[in-house]
């Protein structure tokens, strides 16, 4: 049954094309957690009370987005966490230098940008692979950010500032509506732009591509700059939440938010994934922490379950390429 | 030891490489094969040395009967293959890399470190090498190395000595070094089958030669009998197809679209120049390994180059990446479609047209996918391309298939100069005849076509001028009705 399913699918190429998608493993994935979670507390069932477990998340997400581009290129970037560490970092010390709010803003994103570019620049130009370079700004960018600030926490900020998770429009925190306009805007740039069609080109393979004209390395080098400047997003967002900056803010983050990539179904050797997928698995995560909360699952067991999900995941998109590739 | 084989067949999935080898190598005898690229030698000595399993026949060493079905059994059986390229472990040191595989470790299986290092030093002076058996391959020039790979074999008990172009490699000087140990091991009995290109090095050093041509072994000769003219012959003696290089009217003009001058890059390619008009089809011929292909790369702006200069339509011009080449008017099929032509698991049409981005989409970069589908169907139709779909993955098509796709590919970016690098390799003969027909409808439209193929009777029958490249560098420049195979082969060659 199941091989003449996969011989019709086979002769098919625009049905396959819809059906075997790794992002139908997230969306069962998410069905799976809204049920079981409204099965371990009825007051789970509350959509305001989704949306304000969501907004810690936010930017996390955002910066997911951007990483699945760089993963659908075939190059990833680990150093995200301590960019939002530093940005914020960088961003508090302005302001408590007195150079008041816009320019403090202006400074923080720049800092991100060039934090980006500093990867994109080692990776395209020196080709030293993306998985250790990152590994080693992670750890730089962080050492900067704590020998601006020390262990101090850095606060003093206007009130209109502080909690950005607490405005809404009708119940839905304004954090959210940044998050989906977003994911909006680049799942359509990455589906039906030139431009998002050459990532899973490059991906797929870089040789091809560059002999095709694709110009491999700026485009990566822009992706990288541009996950610098997301993530200094990210980190006046967090600061705006948290009402302070410090150095081990999101620490431990990347891998949070390499799960939410993976969890969508992008798959990480490059050339395949998707926005909807990434956004999905936002709130697959979302969803689980709140709802263990709510069951009042300890937190060191809320890890072993997204661990497990993360595994089943990855082995059903493993297993839905390879049935896609053949 | 000596070597007989009856019969030998290889066919790799429904095509037959090679057929009925009968073949004898006697002890004390160094047994030269030639052949052109994709002639059967290497197929044979694979089989030989256990990596491929023949089809059919029987090979016997000593008068019995024995089947090698991997290079463990090979060497068990004495007989041991050198690459071209030494295969050594190289932060490992001479004596683990000469006894890698077969160390005996004492009762606990702890490598006796002291017995092996001295019949590594043994080995080594037996051929009258005087290196540490201690040190680390890594810094041990390639010559060096490729002596150690043969210490291995001696270390093996081997009887049978497989070189495959050991020479290619080496210096001149190192080449003398390499035929002294050959001689002596030679001497002391050794059977050894020297694959070269090189026919000085094959009169210099072997007393048989055995020529191979298309998968059969044409004939075994003393090498006091036969001229190097003769082995040629032999090597290429098959008939040309009757195809007729097309004429056509841009070729009367003397309108050069390239020029080519004095381009080098080290190690790679040295002093090549030459010219190109609109219409004309230059062939490059020449061995695997000649730099034709870096040439092509270095013109399409893959690679750089040191010196020299490209006139592209009267201009002095770089090429800083292929983007730049393609916006100029270059294209470049690769010779390895599979790394460098395609994206594998990519839909057919997305590959297509993947060279033409502003073709498929508008000024903000939307693409525009019924022009996706209309631009490939049309090369569907054009070139006959079997597939289900526009949508169907381009690694479900056959080599064939795919290579139509590649080129439809390149066309769609309408090229002034196109350059081709192997276009029919992994082709069946259908779609080559499909292919050269395509080539030759390129030219008469006005398309400067550079040609780089290893088989003689494409290059024959496709260009109007044809260039041979030796070791890097041109040997000659021939027009079609001067260029014969036996001529381009002894430029090829020596």
């Amino acid at each position: 049954m199941l091989k003449k399913f996969s011989i019709y699918l086979s002769e098919n190429p625009t049905l396959r094309y819809w059906i075997v998608r790794p992002e139908w493993v997230a969306v069962i994935l998410l069905i799976i957690s809204i049920i079981s979670s409204i099965q371990l507390s009825p007051f789970f069932a509350d959509l305001a009370f989704i949306m304000d477990s969501a907004t810690p998340y936010v930017e996390y997400g955002l910066i997911a987005i951007i990483l699945t581009l760089i993963i659908i290129s075939g190059e990833i970037d680990l150093s995200i966490a301590s960019m939002i560490a530093l940005t914020a970092v960088i961003f508090g010390t302005a302001y408590n230098a007195g150079i008041g709010m816009p320019l403090s803003m202006i400074i923080a994103l720049l800092s991100g940008t060039l934090c980006g570019l500093f990867n994109g620049i080692l990776v395209t130009q020196l080709k030293i692979p993306s998985i250790i370079l990152t590994i080693g700004t992670l750890t730089l960018y962080r050492g900067i950010a704590q020998s601006l600030a020390s262990d101090f926490s850095l606060g003093g900020y206007p009130s209109w500032f502080i909690g950005i998770d607490y405005r809404y429009v009708g119940i839905i925190p304004i954090p959210v509506i940044i998050f989906t306009v977003f994911a909006i805007v680049v799942g359509f740039f990455l589906s039906s732009t030139i431009y998002g069609k050459q990532l899973y080109l490059i991906g797929t393979n870089p040789q091809t591509a560059k002999y095709s004209g694709i110009k491999v390395d700026r485009i990566k080098l822009l992706l990288f700059t541009l996950s610098g400047l997301v993530c200094g997003i990210a980190g006046i967002l967090t600061t705006s939440r948290l009402a302070v900056a410090r150095f081990n803010m999101a620490t431990g983050a990347e891998l949070e938010i390499v799960l939410m990539v993976m969890l969508g179904g992008t798959y990480i050797f490059g050339g395949r994934g998707n926005i909807f997928g990434t956004f999905v698995a936002f709130w697959i995560v979302v969803i689980l922490r709140a709802g263990l909360n709510v069951a009042r699952i300890k937190i060191e067991s809320q890890l072993t379950i997204l661990g497990a999900m993360l595994i089943i995941a990855i082995i059903l998109t493993n297993y839905i390429y390879s049935k896609s590739q053949k | 030891m000596q070597l007989k084989t009856h019969n030998i067949g290889k066919t790799f999935s429904g095509v037959n490489v090679l057929r009925n080898v009968d073949f004898d190598l006697k002890p004390g005898e160094v047994h030269a094969l030639v052949g052109e690229n994709g002639a059967g030698k290497s197929t044979f000595v694979k089989i030989l040395s256990g990596v491929y399993t023949p089809t059919e026949g029987n090979i016997y060493l000593d008068e019995k009967n024995v089947e090698i079905t991997s290079p463990i059994v090979a060497q068990r059986n004495g007989v041991s293959l050198i690459h071209q390229e030494p295969q050594s472990f190289s932060h490992l040191s001479v004596a683990e890399n000469i006894f890698m595989g077969h160390m005996d470790g004492n009762n606990l299986s702890r490598v006796k470190w002291q017995e092996i290092n001295s019949r590594s030093n043994e080995i080594l002076e037996s051929i009258g090498l005087k290196i540490d058996p201690k040190i680390i391959m890594d810094g041990l020039s390639i010559a060096d190395q490729q002596m150690i790979e043969i210490a291995g074999a001696l270390s093996k008990n081997s009887k049978v000595l497989i070189m495959d172009e050991p020479t290619s490699p080496l210096t001149p000087n190192e080449v003398g070094k390499l035929f002294e140990i050959v001689n002596k091991l030679k001497s002391n009995g050794m059977a050894i089958i020297f694959i070269s290109h090189r026919l000085e090095e094959i009169r210099q050093i072997s007393d048989r030669v055995t020529i191979f041509r298309d998968g059969d072994l044409i004939t075994t000769k003393n090498i006091n009998e036969v001229t190097n003219e003769q082995i040629i012959k032999f090597m290429i003696g098959r008939n040309i197809d009757d195809t007729e290089v097309k004429d056509n009217e841009f070729l009367k003009t003397e309108d050069y679209i390239l020029n080519v001058k004095n381009l080098s890059l080290s190690k790679k390619f040295d002093d090549i120049s030459f010219n190109l008009k609109k219409g004309e089809i230059l062939g490059f011929a020449g061995l695997v390994g000649a730099g034709r292909t870096e040439v092509a790369k270095s013109i399409f702006g893959a690679e750089k180059f040191d010196k020299g200069q490209i006139i592209f339509k009267d201009k002095s011009i770089i090429n800083n990446s292929p983007n730049e080449a393609i916006n100029r008017g270059f294209a470049y099929v690769p010779e390895d479609r599979k790394q460098m032509g395609i994206f594998g698991p990519v839909a057919v049409e997305d590959n297509v047209t993947s060279a033409v981005p502003k073709d498929i989409s508008n000024n903000l970069g939307l693409i525009n996918t019924k022009i996706v589908t209309s631009m490939t169907k049309d090369y569907i139709k054009k070139f006959n391309i079997v597939l289900t779909s526009g949508r169907q993955l381009i690694e479900e098509l056959s080599g064939g298939n795919q290579q139509k796709c590649i080129i439809s590919k390149w066309l769609l970016s309408r090229p002034k100069v196109l350059i081709l690098d192997e276009p029919t390799r992994g082709v069946d003969v259908g779609v080559k005849s499909e292919m050269y027909e395509i080539i030759n409808q390129l030219a008469k439209e006005g398309t400067a076509i550079i040609l780089i193929s290893s088989e003689l009777p494409e290059i024959l029958s496709l260009s109007h001028r044809i260039i041979v490249m030796r070791e890097g560098k041109i040997t000659k420049i021939l027009n079609n009705e001067e260029a014969t195979q036996e001529n381009i082969m002894s430029y090829a060659i020596n």
